[in-house]
């Protein structure tokens, strides 16, 4: 036994690489049926988490005018599109007479701040907004407004009627890690956007621009983009066959409105909206996990339009 | 506190001139460092202790404790080396704060290349059949060429062989989950000397929180996959054929190498499914001869050998279901780098000892780059060089100056000059040297291209070499007395290297990064080295207290004190015990960060220790070993950046991966 006892000493002294043992794939989730209420004249804005399958928040349209997107050295002023609001820059001193005609009011883009946003320069001298509709559909006025100063700390803006009534300095204070802030011209400083990570979809009216440059007000889903969810739309596959495996045939969108409007018609002799079938959404949320979600109705028990209802399903 | 250094020395050199008259007979030393046998820089082979130039050897005292696994773990035994550790790019190293592009690494003099960023990979150097270490701190550029400015490292073949066969085979676990072997077969006769070896290095990768295992398992593909310290398992053969009649001598050997590093991705979130998983392959081939001819007095001698070097990045995409993967469509995941380097110097010199030696040198060396990220895929530098050194005696002073005149195809290459002084007396030796060391632009540096959505590196074809000056003095004494051998030796030197190459923006595009010629780098320091011996006992204590300074703006030099010291004690059983130890004290480091402010990094003092047993049995015919490494249980430290601008943080560097058990078995035949 001696006499073998070295070599066995050898064995313990050599040793390879060992092959890895494969993981199980993830189970997905049931699918799931969600409706989302809008209300009939839409006056709602629904801020949803897919993971969790539930609203996380919701406003009224009207509760705010500006957002304030600040990343970084990055300062964006962003409109609040769902009341159709829409803004113009002017080379001219804050407190100057302004001919409204004269103006050309332009919309953010629909598909996010980088496709182009009304404000392009937000240090412009006047930036005077037309804040669209009341719920009533009653026109909402006019505002200008001047940005003095944006740092780490805080934002310094102006603003004011545009004939120099209601003038007011406003400083809005930056929170650590913040990056929206939401301005109301009647309500001051409002918390609207829920936190970063906490949502994916938001269920809104909201301004879109067609071809010909015509804008128009919708109603349909806005991404959380900024926090990359991006969407792919599968038209071709049935709904329950769409599997994780299948995730890398996709194209996914970063663009804001990739769910948009177009999951309905609307039939203007009959006045009725219906849901166009096999638009299958595949979405990534904004921790990146795959959810599959097709829209299945827009009305509730009671036939009121406003109450988008759909399918989810995680991959 | 000047003071009192001035008094301790001034009273030593008393006290040594005066109490200890008995002279050494040299002899009689036979464990010690400082009599073993130089080669070196040197024109004939001399013992450490008499080389006009300050030469350190790790003789087997030290390789012999089985400690040291590679030629990484065995330079940080000596005080003014540091090594840096990266899980990719491999060990570097750091000698007198210099950084490992100004050292050159040879192994039987023959110089070993394949540097990444600057660094030859000292875990791919392996001590199997290596007697001894021999290192020149300082430029030896005259001599070595290009790279040698900081220091040269020249690893020295065992070849020492009794018996008409000799076998051995070194085994070693450890208890991270390092298995190395070893194989070594020698056919000895007096003409002819056949020599064959064999390894094989795996280390099964570690990370805090894995659980101890024996030998490796199969493991889900988890997050537990992706390692602190990544996966390593490497292949060496060499067969040497040594030929020695008369006068003749003639060496010819073919070595190959093979290393693959194994970094298992992190699963991707949120579904922890995939990952992407990186292979990093090298192969080194070195095929060469070394010639002697011996007539009376007069030498000649041919070093000339053809070296290899290629490394290979595959990145791969994993199915971690599946364990299915493809390889990676970006093009800057998978990339290969391709050197190759032929050189050939002639010696001619003296052989016999005369009242001056002289040798006289010629040196051809081409070197080749390939890769797609090297202009043109393809580029070489061509060197040839004229060198020559005389040794003079003047009774107890031996004056040795040198020059190098250097003609290379791509830049003006600089004249190289030294002049090394030593003056003996009984048991003391003063030195003084002033040497010039250079380095040339590396083929990555003047060619390289690299181009993608994250890069704009472009080479500067026309850099200059950077070029160094080296003023060295010290002094050393030996005795011994009552069978104790001591050795004792200060040192101080001033080393600075100008012109030194540095990755910039560009002057001229926006956006771009190349290389320029711009800093200077100073270093200002001393090493004291305290050497006991006897029979039993040895203690080898290195104290370093060296400054550098970056910054040409800056006359500010950043210290760090290290203190090592090896000590062996041998038991009248046979048992032999190692002990080391060594201290790195709080380092200093200036740096512009990110937004091109001056900021301040210090990393904080650590000590490190390990400790080995080792006995003979059977006539030495198995040698048994264990031990203990990394006794203080370092795995990371934490280094503070102060900078005036922003708020303090810190950051952490792996260091190690805690304590560890080894063992080893070693048969010789």
């Amino acid at each position: 036994m001696k006499k073998y006892f070295k070599y066995i000493f050898l064995l313990v002294l050599f040793s390879c690489e060992k092959e890895e043992l494969p993981i199980q794939p993830h189970i997905p989730g049931n699918s799931e049926v969600n409706q989302i209420s809008l209300l009939p004249d839409y006056s709602r804005q629904v801020f949803y988490h897919l993971n969790k399958n539930e609203t996380v928040s919701e406003n009224t349209k009207t509760d705010w005018d500006l957002l304030f997107y600040e990343n970084n050295e990055e300062h964006h002023i962003i409109l609040n599109s769902s009341t159709y609001a829409k803004s113009a820059s002017v080379d001219l001193e804050f407190d100057s007479e302004i001919n409204i005609s004269e103006l050309d009011f332009i919309s953010d883009s629909p598909e996010g701040i980088n496709s182009g946003l009304s404000i392009t320069n937000i240090y412009s001298k006047t930036i005077v907004v037309d804040r669209g509709f009341n719920l009533n559909g009653t026109q909402r006025g006019y505002k200008k407004f001047n940005i003095l100063e944006i740092n780490n700390e805080y934002i310094d803006l102006i603003i004011a009627n545009l004939d120099n009534s209601q003038y007011e300095e406003v400083r809005i204070l930056k929170e650590l890690g913040k990056e929206k802030y939401t301005y109301s011209f009647d309500d001051g400083i409002v918390s609207i956007f829920p936190e970063d990570m906490s949502w994916d979809l938001l269920f809104t009216q909201y301004t879109h621009i067609f071809n010909d440059g015509t804008t128009y007000l919708l109603t349909g889903v806005l991404t959380n983009y900024l926090n990359n969810v991006t969407v792919s739309i599968d038209t071709i596959n049935e709904f329950s066959l769409i599997n994780f495996s299948d995730i890398d045939n996709y194209n996914f969108s970063s663009n804001q409105d990739c769910i948009g409007y177009g999951w309905k018609n609307y039939n203007h002799s009959s006045g009725v909206f219906t849901i166009i079938e096999n638009i299958n959404y595949i979405i990534k949320d904004v921790n990146g996990f795959y959810f599959k979600m097709r829209f299945i109705d827009y009305y509730n028990e009671s036939g009121e339009k406003g109450y988008p209802k759909f399918e989810i399903q995680k991959l | 506190m000047k003071l009192n250094f001035r008094l301790f020395i001034f009273i030593f050199l008393l006290i040594s001139k005066n109490i200890f008259t008995k002279s050494v007979q040299e002899d009689t030393l036979l464990k010690t460092s400082v009599n073993e046998v130089v080669i070196t820089g040197q024109i004939n082979e001399k013992k450490s202790l008499n080389t006009v130039q300050k030469t350190i050897v790790i003789g087997k005292p030290i390789l012999e404790t089985n400690i040291f696994q590679n030629l990484s773990q065995v330079i940080e035994t000596q005080s003014g080396f540091s090594v840096s550790h990266d899980n990719v790019l491999g060990d570097g190293l750091k000698i007198q704060g210099f950084g490992g592009q100004n050292v050159k690494i040879l192994i039987d003099g023959s110089p070993v290349i394949g540097r990444l960023n600057g660094n030859i990979d000292l875990s791919q150097i392996s001590l199997e059949n290596i007697s001894k270490i021999e290192i020149i701190e300082g430029p030896s550029s005259v001599i070595y060429g290009s790279d040698a400015l900081a220091g040269t490292i020249n690893l020295i073949s065992n070849n020492k062989y009794k018996k008409l066969l000799n076998f051995s085979n070194r085994n070693f676990y450890e208890s991270v989950g390092r298995y190395n072997n070893d194989l070594n077969l020698v056919i000895n006769n007096k003409i002819s000397k056949l020599n064959i070896s064999f390894s094989r290095k795996y280390f099964d990768g570690w990370s805090e929180n894995e659980k101890f295992t024996i030998f490796p398992k199969s493991n889900l593909a988890d997050t537990s996959r992706n390692k602190k310290w990544k996966p390593k398992e490497s292949y060496s053969f060499k067969i040497q054929e040594s030929i020695n009649k008369e006068n003749i001598k003639i060496k010819l050997y073919f070595t190959g190498f093979n290393e693959k590093i194994t970094n298992r991705g992190f699963p991707i979130r949120p579904y922890f499914e995939n990952a992407f998983d990186d292979y990093y392959y090298t192969y080194r081939r070195d095929l060469g001869y070394n010639f002697n001819y011996n007539l009376n007095s007069f030498n000649i001698n041919n070093l000339t050998s053809y070296n290899r070097y290629k490394r290979i990045k595959n990145t791969y995409y994993k199915d971690l279901t599946s364990l299915e993967q493809t390889m990676s469509a970006d093009l800057s995941a998978n990339d290969t780098t391709k050197f190759s380097q032929f050189i050939s110097k002639f010696i001619f010199s003296n052989s016999k000892k005369r009242k001056y030696d002289y040798l006289f040198g010629i040196d051809i060396d081409r070197e080749s780059s390939y890769g797609k990220r090297i202009k043109n895929s393809s580029q070489n530098q061509l060197n040839l060089s004229l060198f020559n050194t005389f040794e003079f005696s003047f009774k107890k002073l031996l004056i040795r100056p040198g020059v190098r005149l250097v003609y290379n195809n791509k830049y003006k290459a600089p004249i190289i000059t030294s002049t090394h002084f030593l003056y003996k007396e009984k048991n003391l030796r003063y030195r003084f040297s002033l040497s010039q060391g250079f380095r040339s632009p590396s083929i990555k540096e003047q060619f390289f291209e690299f181009n993608d959505i994250n890069h704009d590196i472009i080479g500067n074809p026309n850099l200059n070499s950077e070029n160094s000056i080296n003023v060295q003095c010290g002094f050393s004494y030996n005795n011994q007395f009552l069978n104790n051998y001591y050795f004792l030796s200060f040192d101080f030197f001033h080393n600075r290297i100008n012109n030194k190459i540095d990755l910039l923006p560009s002057l001229d595009v926006l956006g771009q990064y190349t290389y320029y010629n711009i800093d200077s780098v100073r270093n200002l320091g001393m090493n004291s080295k305290f050497e006991f011996s006897n029979s039993k006992f040895n203690s080898n204590l290195n104290i370093s207290y060296i400054g550098l300074n970056t910054y040409e703006f800056s006359n500010e030099y950043n210290y760090q004190f290290t203190l090592s010291n090896i000590f062996t004690y041998k038991h009248n059983t046979g048992l032999n015990i190692n002990l080391f130890y060594k201290y790195f004290g709080n380092k200093k480091q200036l740096y512009y960060d990110s937004n091109n402010i001056l900021s301040e990094n210090i990393i904080s003092d650590y000590s490190i220790m390990d400790l080995s047993l080792n006995k003979n049995f059977m006539n030495e015919q198995i040698e048994f070993s264990v031990g203990l490494k990394n006794l203080m249980n370092n795995i990371s430290l934490i280094s503070i950046n102060n900078n005036s601008v922003h708020s303090d943080n810190s950051s952490t560097m792996n260091i190690g991966y805690g304590r560890t058990f080894f063992a080893g078995i070693n048969f010789k035949l």
